[in-house]
């Protein structure tokens, strides 16, 4: 029995097994062994190493003491001399302990009937070599890699039926046999091999196991490749880093945790809650083209796809970045690729792991909203601040009133909107659950979750149906490798994901905005969310909410209670594979077959009923006018909607979505090594995709036709000698999105990496020990993109309505109709030059490791330049007469960018261990050609030289300290709006006395964060485990908008209703009685952007430059031991957080969520989770 | 290098399709048969009529309230559309940026007709339209086969005088405007795009070369199906426009216009900097012809025969009042030479104009009394002698022009004016018959709307009354109502709900008869004509409305004489056009044509209290706007986007 490290107990273990098993390797690989009378403990007879630890060979014995029947003799000072010896945590066969307690040199040992161990040491070992017997018999040995003879190995005779099993040594006998024949031995987690038997008789046989075959590689496309042999940047995240944040999104688990990638969260909606990636720092605009590759188990899904894989089931995730390492991806790669493989199942008894968790969610921040009081007086007071004699909107008496404890809350309502809508928390849970195992025939992973989130919205009572948000995953995996022959395998994979979405109407797809936006517009002393009824409706059974007398403003109360919508989505994925040594045509050789279908469906169904509203009767209260007594509290309510309102609730409709994805690809793959120097390796592969959606973005024809992307592409690697290795890659790929003279792109890229390390000069400098590893390595190449962006897909096709919209009328009698008919519009010239936008890409490497590659650091630079990026004509006179917008291959950006990934991982003691792990992507880039006019005039104005986010927009200098500096500046009036003291002013940067479109210069950082890190640590301590991990971004900014939080102006979509007023705005605002000219709001208003645009402009005064440094994940855990008397189950426990802590500067709301600060808050996570590994 | 590209999917190819997959060359080729092209509109006839069509969809919406730069640039109407936040301390509403509230900048104009934006069509467009279409006709470049070559040659005519229309309309608001007599490839360079304004002058020869090389080929107004080729171009249409490009060229704005000296790049001057009076003659000749041909084909001016009315009784005051509102309402009546029709314009003019009377309820939501002239408007009508008020003689020695904002009450003498009885400003009684066709007042009657002439229903119009401002909806900002521009019989069919209010569509007339026969007064009067020949003209519109004619008017009416000299009588003419095409539009072109603007447009904009419930509350007048027009407003920005894109135009003066 074996301890298997599951990976979510210590994310940081398996490297350190890695290292550990090399150490091991390289001792026994020196070592020369004089056990003659082979083993003494049992196959079975496990030591459990509690610690990684450098210990004698005395406190091994003390240790298998402790653990076996044995005891040792032996003399003191007998292993003085033998060097000591490194253990890893875990669990080590009694045998191998032993052994290598004697690997320094040569010892004898007795074991007597006590299980007493009586060891000698020797001074001189004869070897006795059997003289060949000319027999036909055969005896051997058969071994792991470690040396260690493995019993019940099966020896079979090829082509006989019979065959002997190796015994309690792992020797094995065999008469009657001859030269010619072959034998085979096999045995279970092994490689098996074949071998002649010749004129041997005497046979050592080391077989490999299988699991080791993962070591030391690195997923690349298309395939693997030996770590030292990568040339290209990839970065690769330890999966128990993703697996350690308690989310059931991926995506937002992934800010911070690797180079190169750039993520940020905006809102935390469940099922929303997806965070925007990038890797390094996408140049082109637009939103959906900036998006990277993204792949499982080598086909292409889609970010909600990616959002519904369950962190457990990912056996590695990484991210390829520059031109070497996307090259195969061609077309498909230009914005990167995050390349993500399933576990599957090991040979070997089943294993059960099953992981619970279960979370308390909360806001990280809570917007503030003021108090209905001060929403009256403030309401007031922008009223009367832009017209004294105005009458105010709210008298002294209903603000009296409204403050009384005891008024009659009907009449003088005062709503806490957010308070009625949302709670303080919610409880999330999640399952996981998977098993996995095989044998020879077949391998098998098997893995189910179930996950709920539920929303943090306030439901009532009286509703028969909850519509808080309650978001249900289920998924399901199921990877099985079947032998079906020895040089043939078949890999089937399965997967299906699930969603159930229940909540309020509207709210999926919208980030979470409605509920809380909603929130924010609602006007606060308006009307309650519902009224208590009165006499004539205490019958009613209902809920009386409230409204404004016509009905025309939104009780946001009301939208959530009114109904809710179900909303379900399944993704199936079916995936066959062929693997096909084809060793026989030449060593090396392999072919591959990858057949994937996948569908995607969706539909939501809304059942609702048309609330009744109610207000107080017209007449006895009217909200602006105080007609009714203070001392009255009597109150007659008016029901607006008799006629159209409900309380049963009805069906509503709502949408489908369907799409079908057909992937295939096809690849020969070679790898071999001659001459044990030269590595080669080559690859070629061809691909087609197909995408197809049900219901076409804007019922167009063109998004009705498939999508389609076919490839060929291709790989060639050397080596030489583990110090030097060279790859060729390039791509070549068609897209149905081109004219056909465009149709196919070839992108091809080189790399060159030497691993000065192994370098004999370098080992001669003898500065290993501190420099262990040195490595350079270094990439370029094209990679094109297809997806351009811009509001067609065929670009190169013309798009001519030769049935628009009618015109003519003519004729003298309208009675009679009028003669009219269809008109031809143009909306697309057909262009067929449009083309590919290809990016050059190079990337430059060190990899460092010291003291024996305890830590390691991995800088990385990179310079991208992306060409033919598609861009608007701006050059195109009105006096043209286009209809349409022109596009072209135009814009040029560049970006460069430092990574550096830095680890580090020790003992303190035995019981004491460490790792820290920090990463820093620093990315910049620039518009370098850009299509522009008016530049001449104002240069300020122009984008090259800036990021392709760069926000432009005014300078705000200060806000007006009275109306004669309103006078006496460039007038603003072009931006629209009375402009008065209190209001921003800005600069006239071309001073020619007018603030207009060319006064508008580049403001604040990019809106994608430039700088983006992490960094965390592990510790341990016996069973208890620690980690934390922060992320940070810095360099950027966001603007406010002030059309979504100005107060006290109209709704859109509403009337009669009022936005509500945040509490900073209450607090911060410039007015007549602290005329503060760096207030953060300037004069009230009651006006929205139509009426006083001045101060609703895009500049510096709404900008936010900020950072913000967050305790992203925080975990503490505990093993319960073995010792406890579970025998065959490994438990751990675990309390983590996600978001606990954030350092910012800007404290509004979540820094993290930017502009779009009124969605959905993120959410502060408290996690318990137990995990269970049985065995 | 193709061959290259050959092996490489042959490669590929062969990979894929050996394990049966795809075929390369159709596996790319997604788009199923042909995307359609421009020549594709030339296929046949049917599709070419469409394109025909498209040609004529450039036609700006003068009618449309919403649309109608005419409507809306000037001060003949004011109006809100927030019937429900307005209130009495609210600020005065927009939409009046035109000149007004300084909101028409470079940066953004207001009602853009250049780049399409803020509710001005992007002419441009129509006019490459047209290039398009006529570039496209010809059978010998692929025009449609299945076409008379009469027909061809007629419906390239049509597109000609479109072209040439679109061009006027920009001339008149922008002055030289680049000329585009070909739809210039996108492929063509940058520098091709970079065009010139023309001066003047050759703006206005284009217009009326085209126009010239169109004529042939136009087919006659008597000669076309009228259920259903009323409002194409026909020869008179197209004389019309021709006709009024040179009324432009020859008129002050245009014609030594020193205020207006704009030199371009190349060092010439697009302003024609000394007067040519001959061009008033040209202008004469010009609308000589139109009128010739309009008479030629039967057009003449609309008299109303008081059909439009219930009952057998229609007395002469009801049908002179009639007369001018008919000719504006009538669809194609027999002096609607050129008219638009929009199905939404004609809807959204009357409900706005429309207003509840006593007996309705205001609830309605589709009458909105919006459209409100302010007071200086009533003003410039004549009085029932048909000179203006301040010189009446009858309006002195009574003092009613003194105390013409005073209320009083209504006699039997005025009782079709108001209802008797009832108290009404002295301003809204003895005024010619032009001025009841064309406002609604307080107390004023509303002739039509389904009623016999004994029941003709007057308006209520004081705060809290039902055509006044309820602080609800539906805000007449002056105490005017635009009763001109509705239907007569118009009617709610449920009075007593407010209900459904029906309107009688039409056509927005872009020409009337009137307008050029008062155009060919003044061209002749510039000309130096002698008023002998020049006042029949407008005795003949006079009359129409029941106006005495002028010389008789002026001599028994007043103690002037000044229709006998060229300056008196361009006044009386320019008081003419004023009054016969108010609430049409006339007011804003005209005004500008003559230079006249800058003391017209910055009339302080006065406004009996529309908030005051009494008599004594209601009729003070309030000075609601004091405009601050100034000469830049004559002609209208060029964006400065257009100007960034084609640094060789120049901007007109003042922006």
């Amino acid at each position: 029995m074996q301890i298997k490290f599951n990976n979510h107990f210590f994310f940081f273990k398996e490297k350190i097994l890695q290292f550990i098993m090399k150490i091991f390797i390289l001792l026994f690989c020196t070592s020369v062994f004089s056990f003659s009378s082979g083993d003494i403990f049992s196959q079975k007879t496990k030591i459990v190493i509690e610690k990684n630890k450098i210990v004698s060979i005395d406190e091994i014995f003390d240790l298998l003491r402790e653990q076996t029947d044995f005891t040792f003799i032996y003399q003191e000072n007998i292993f003085k001399n033998s060097p000591k010896i490194y253990l890893k945590k875990g669990r080590i066969r009694a045998n191998k302990l032993l052994k290598k307690c004697f690997s320094g040199d040569n010892f004898n040992f007795i074991i007597n009937k006590n299980n007493k161990i009586i060891v000698n040491k020797i001074n001189h070992v004869k070897k006795t070599v059997k003289e060949p017997i000319q027999e036909i018999q055969i005896t051997g040995i058969v071994t792991d890699i470690d040396g260690q003879p493995i019993p019940g190995v099966t020896v079979t005779v090829l082509g006989e039926k019979r065959g002997v099993i190796t015994d309690f040594d792992g020797k094995f006998e065999i008469r009657k046999i001859e030269p010619t024949d072959k034998l085979k031995f096999s045995f279970l987690g092994m490689v098996s091999q074949t071998i002649d038997v010749g004129n041997e008789t005497q046979l050592k046989i080391t077989l490999k196991s299988k699991t080791d075959a993962l070591d030391e590689v690195t997923i690349v496309a298309f395939g693997k490749q030996k770590k030292e042999s990568v040339v290209s940047s990839i970065t690769t995240v330890d999966v128990g880093n993703l697996q350690s944040i308690p989310t059931s999104n991926i995506t937002t688990a992934l800010a911070g945790q690797m180079t190169g990638l750039v993520s940020y969260q905006s809102t935390g909606a469940p099922g929303d809650d997806n965070a925007q990636f990038f890797i390094r720092n996408a140049t082109s605009f637009g939103n959906n083209v900036q998006s990277p590759l993204i792949l499982i188990d080598n086909v292409e899904v889609d970010v909600r796809q990616l959002s519904r894989l369950s962190p457990d089931d990912i056996q590695s995730f990484s991210i390829l970045k520059d031109a070497a390492a996307t090259a195969l991806y061609g077309a498909r790669g230009g914005n990167g690729v995050v390349l993500i493989t399933t576990r599957e199942g090991k040979e070997g008894k089943a294993i059960i792991d099953v992981r619970y968790e279960n979370a308390l969610s909360m806001p990280t921040t809570k917007v503030n909203i003021a108090d209905p009081i001060t929403y009256m007086n403030k309401f007031n007071e922008a009223i009367l601040t832009r017209n004294p004699t105005a009458s105010p909107r709210y008298s002294l008496n209903r603000i009296e009133q409204t403050q009384n404890p005891n008024r009659n809350r009907n009449v003088y309502p005062a709503t806490d909107w957010l308070d009625e809508l949302t709670k303080d928390y919610a409880i999330n849970n999640r399952l996981n659950l998977s098993i996995s195992g095989g044998g020879e025939v077949a391998k098998y992973y098997v893995a189910g979750s179930y996950s709920q989130d539920n929303g943090i919205l306030n439901i009532d009572k009286i509703n028969k149906w909850n519509t808080n948000i309650k978001f249900k995953k289920y998924t399901l995996r199921s990877n099985v490798n079947i032998n079906v022959s020895n040089s043939t395998k078949l890999n089937v994979r399965l997967s299906g994901a699930f969603d159930d979405y229940k909540g309020p109407i509207g709210e999926l797809g919208a980030g979470g905005r409605n509920t809380y936006q909603q929130a924010l517009n609602a006007d606060p002393v308006l009307f309650p969310a519902v009224y208590d009824a009165d006499d004539a409706f205490a019958f009613a059974p209902y809920l009386l909410f409230g409204n404004q007398e016509d009905g025309r403003a939104v009780n946001p109360y009301a939208r959530l209670m009114s109904g809710y919508e179900d909303n379900k989505s399944s993704t199936l994925s079916a995936q066959i594979e062929l693997h096909q040594n084809l060793d026989a045509i030449t060593p090396g050789l392999k072919l591959r077959f990858i057949g994937n279908v996948s569908r995607y469906g969706n539909f939501s169904l809304q059942r609702s009923y048309n609330p009744y509203y109610f207000s107080i009767l017209d007449g006895d209260y009217d909200p602006y006018e105080d007609s009714l007594t203070p001392e009255s509290d009597g109150y007659e309510l008016y029901p607006i909607n008799p006629e159209t309102g409900s309380r049963f609730i009805n069906y509503s409709g709502g949408q489908q979505q369907v799409n079908s994805t057909i992937y295939g690809e096809i690849s020969a793959i070679y790898n071999n090594t001659f001459k044990e120097k030269h590595d080669v390796g080559a690859l070629f592969v061809g691909t087609m995709r197909e995408f197809l959606a049900g219901n076409p973005e804007n019922a167009l024809l063109e998004n009705s036709l498939p999508k389609r992307n076919l490839s060929l592409a291709g790989r060639f690697t050397y080596g030489y000698g583990g110090k030097y290795f060279a790859e060729v890659n390039f791509g070549y790929n068609g897209s149905e999105r081109f004219a056909k003279n465009d149709r196919f792109g070839f992108f091809p890229s080189f790399g060159l990496g030497w691993s000065v390390h192994n370098e004999k000069f370098f080992e001669n400098l003898g500065i290993d020990k501190v420099l262990s590893k040195f490595k350079i390595r270094g990439t370029y190449g094209l990679v094109g993109n297809d997806n351009l962006g811009g509001p067609n897909r065929f670009y190169y096709l013309s798009s001519v309505n030769l049935n628009a919209g009618r015109a003519g009328n003519w004729g003298n009698d309208v009675s009679l109709g009028l003669y009219n008919r269809p008109t031809i519009s143009i909306s697309t010239p057909g262009n067929r030059e449009i083309t590919w936008e290809i990016t050059k890409k190079a990337n430059l490497a060190l990899e460092l490791g010291f003291f024996n590659n305890k830590l390691s650091i991995i800088p990385e630079i990179y310079h991208e330049r992306r060409k033919n990026i598609l861009q608007r004509r701006s050059n195109i006179p009105a006096t043209l007469g286009l209809p349409y917008e022109l596009y072209s291959n135009v814009q040029e950006n560049v970006s460069t960018g430092l990574e550096v990934a830095v680890n580090y991982k020790d003992n303190i003691n035995d019981d004491m261990w460490f790792v820290l792990r920090g990463n820093f992507t620093y990315g910049t880039s620039e518009v370098i050609t850009y299509d522009e006019i008016g530049t001449d005039k104002a240069p300020w104005i122009s984008r090259i030289g800036h990021s392709p986010s760069q926000n432009f927009g005014f300078i705000a200098e200060h806000l007006f300290i009275d109306d004669n500096e309103v006078a006496n500046s460039a007038s603003q009036a072009a931006l629209g709006g009375d402009v008065m003291a209190g209001d921003i002013k800005y600069v006239d940067i071309n001073k020619d006395g007018v603030i207009n479109q060319f006064d508008i210069a580049p403001i604040g950082h990019p809106r994608t964060p430039e700088i983006q890190f992490g960094f965390g640590g592990s510790f341990g301590y016996k069973n208890l485990d620690i980690s934390l991990f922060f992320q940070g971004q810095a360099n950027y900014s966001f603007w406010l908008n002030p059309n979504e939080l100005a107060p006290f102006t109209p709704v859109a979509g509403q009337v009669g209703s009022n936005r509500a007023l945040l509490a900073w705005v209450a607090d911060n605002h410039w007015s007549e009685s602290n005329r503060d000219l760096y207030a953060e709001w300037p004069r009230l208003s009651n006006v929205n952007s139509s009426g006083n645009a001045n101060n609703f402009q895009t500049s510096t005064y709404w900008m936010k430059t900020t950072s913000y440094l967050r305790l992203k994940q925080m975990e503490i855990g505990f093993t319960i031991p073995e010792t406890s008397g579970l025998k065959n189950v490994g438990i751990r426990t675990y309390i983590s957080g996600t978001n606990l802590l954030t350092f910012s500067n800007f404290d509004l709301w979540d820094p993290e969520m930017g502009g779009n600060g009124l969605a959905y808050p993120l959410q502060k996570v408290f996690n318990f989770g137990v995990q269970f590994n049985f065995k | 290098m193709r061959y290259i590209k050959n092996i490489r999917i042959n490669i590929l190819c062969f990979i894929l399709m050996s394990y049966g997959l795809v075929s390369c060359n159709d596996y790319l080729d997604i788009f199923p048969g042909d995307s359609p092209e421009i020549v594709d509109a030339f296929l046949d006839r049917n599709e070419s009529e469409k394109y025909l069509m498209t040609c004529y969809s450039g036609l700006p919406n003068d009618g449309n309230l919403t649309a109608s730069l005419p409507l809306l640039g000037c001060d003949e109407i004011f109006y809100t559309t927030d019937d429900v936040q307005f209130s009495a301390s609210g600020p005065f509403p927009a939409p009046f940026r035109y000149g007004y509230d300084g909101a028409n900048t470079s940066g953004n104009p207001f009602m853009n007709f250049w780049d399409g934006t803020n509710g001005g069509k992007n002419l441009w467009d129509a006019i490459r339209h047209c290039n398009v279409f006529v570039e496209h006709m010809p059978k010998e470049v692929g025009g449609p086969v299945n076409m008379d070559e009469s027909e061809r040659e007629q419906w390239i005519a049509e597109a000609k005088v479109l072209k040439a229309y679109y061009h006027y309309y920009l001339f008149t608001l922008y002055g030289p405007i680049p000329i585009v007599d070909k739809a210039v490839s996108t492929n063509a360079g940058v520098n091709e795009f970079k065009i010139y304004r023309a001066p003047v002058d050759d703006v206005v020869n284009y217009i009326v070369n085209t126009i010239d090389e169109a004529l042939p080929n136009l087919k006659d107004h008597r000669n076309i199906n009228l259920a259903i080729e009323t409002g194409r171009i026909t020869k008179t249409v197209a004389l019309a426009i021709k006709a009024k490009a040179l009324v432009w060229a020859a008129s002050p704005i245009f014609n030594g216009n020193s205020d207006y000296n704009v030199v371009d790049n190349r060092g010439i001057q697009l302003f024609p900097q000394t007067e040519d009076q001959t061009k008033w003659q040209r202008a004469a000749d010009a609308l000589k012809d139109a009128l010739e041909s309009a008479e030629s084909n039967a057009f003449a001016l609309h008299v109303s025969d008081g059909s439009e009315i219930r009952g057998a009784n229609t007395s002469d005051a009801t049908r002179y009042r009639l007369g001018v509102r008919e000719a504006l309402v009538l669809h194609w009546n027999e002096e609607t030479i050129w008219a638009k029709y929009e199905n939404n314009g004609s809807q959204t003019i009357q409900q706005w104009a429309a207003t509840y009377y006593p007996g309705t309820q205001p609830q309605g939501k589709n009458v909105f009394q919006r459209q409100a002239p302010p007071l200086h408007i009533a003003e410039q009508f004549y009085s029932a002698n048909g000179v203006p008020i301040n010189v009446d003689n009858d309006w002195i020695s009574n003092n009613w022009y003194t105390n013409k904002y005073n209320a009083v009450q209504v006699g039997a003498e005025n009782n079709t004016e108001a209802l008797q009885g009832g108290i009404t400003a002295q301003l809204n009684l003895n005024r010619s018959h032009r001025f009841y066709s064309t406002l609604g007042f307080d107390r004023g009657y509303w002739e039509g709307l389904g009623f016999e002439e004994e029941d003709f229903k007057h308006l209520e119009a004081k705060a809290g009354e039902v055509s006044g401002a309820l602080g609800v909806r539906g805000i007449n900002l002056t105490g005017y109502y635009s009763k001109k521009v509705c239907g007569i019989n118009n009617t709610f069919t449920n009075p007593g709900q407010g209900t459904g209010y029906q309107h009688a569509p039409y056509a927005f007339p872009i020409i009337r008869l009137t307008d050029l026969k008062l155009l060919y007064a003044e061209c002749l009067n510039e000309a130096g004509t002698g008023y002998p020949e020049v006042l029949p003209m407008l005795d003949e519109i006079r009359s129409r409305s029941g106006i005495l004619p002028v010389k008789e008017a002026w001599d028994n009416h007043t103690s002037l004489t000044n229709y006998d000299n060229q300056s008196g009588l361009r006044e009386i003419i320019r008081q003419e056009r004023i009054n016969e095409l108010a609430l049409e539009g006339g007011r804003f072109w005209d005004t500008r044509r003559w230079k006249t603007a800058l003391i017209n447009m910055n009339t302080p904009v006065r406004t009996w209290n529309i908030w005051g419930e009494t008599v004594a509350d209601y009729y003070n007048v309030v000075t609601k706007l004091r405009p601050s027009y100034s000469f830049k407003n004559y002609l209208m920005p060029i964006s400065e986007t257009s100007l960034v894109n084609n640094p060789n135009l120049k901007q007109n003066p003042g922006w």
